[in-house]
């Protein structure tokens, strides 16, 4: 009696298991490792890129003063922009990277150099 | 002072996010630009006096409640793309706020 019990429990069990989950670990250990890629892994933007970019940004705000843009430059200080502009700068790289920065991070981000290293560690910046 | 400043910076986003929202390209860059030149005389209000400032503060908050409003239903209809948006260089909101 308990012998029938536990094979069906057991039976329902394997129905019951996510197969595609199984055959799908099966094909990806099966594939050369060069197709394989997880949707979570990091985009291909290199550091480069990224300032490469926010600097295309900054040249398209034409308050910007452009002598002095460089990736140490303090958005006040150096680009002459005030807090409202600043707020503009951050939006449009939100904009340019698809991706929406929370206020409390938005607001940290005063430097070109705080822009970069923050879109650096966003794992969905693209 | 600096608690209304923060206050004012946290609207001035809400504000834009709420601008680019809009889906019809005219309405989203005259939004845009509406919202900025209000913001930039709002700012110059808070210099003046109290009331003043309380008073731009309000008003913002309920265009912006306005703008959410209203963005929400311009997405809810099918659009046209505009010439200048089938140009990948300007098919971003923001990407040349100066334009």
């Amino acid at each position: 009696m308990f012998r029938l019990a536990s094979f069906r429990i057991a039976a329902a069990i394997r129905t019951a298991a996510p197969r595609p989950a199984v055959s799908l670990v099966k094909q990806r250990l099966a594939m050369p490792s060069m197709m394989t890629r997880w949707y979570s892994a990091g985009g291909a933007l290199t550091r480069d890129t990224i300032k490469e970019r926010i600097f295309q940004v900054l040249q398209d705000f034409d308050k910007v003063n452009q002598e002095k843009l460089s990736d140490v430059a303090d958005f006040n200080k150096d680009l002459g922009l005030d807090s409202l502009d600043t707020v503009e700068v951050v939006m449009a790289i939100e904009e340019e990277f698809s991706v929406e920065i929370p206020d409390d991070e938005a607001d940290k981000i005063t430097t070109v150099k705080e822009a970069i290293d923050y879109i650096t560690h966003r794992e969905d910046a693209h | 002072m600096a608690g209304s400043r923060t206050q004012i910076i946290k609207l001035y986003r809400d504000s834009l996010r709420a601008a680019r929202g809009f889906e019809t390209y005219n309405f989203r860059k005259y939004f845009y630009r509406r919202t900025r030149d209000r913001f930039r005389e709002t700012l110059s209000k808070v210099s003046v006096g109290q009331v003043e400032a309380e008073n731009a503060m309000a008003e913002g908050r309920h265009e912006l409640e306005v703008l959410q409003r209203q963005s929400l239903v311009n997405r809810l209809f099918a659009h046209n793309r505009t010439v200048l948006e089938s140009d990948p260089q300007y098919a971003s909101g923001a990407r040349r706020p100066n334009l």
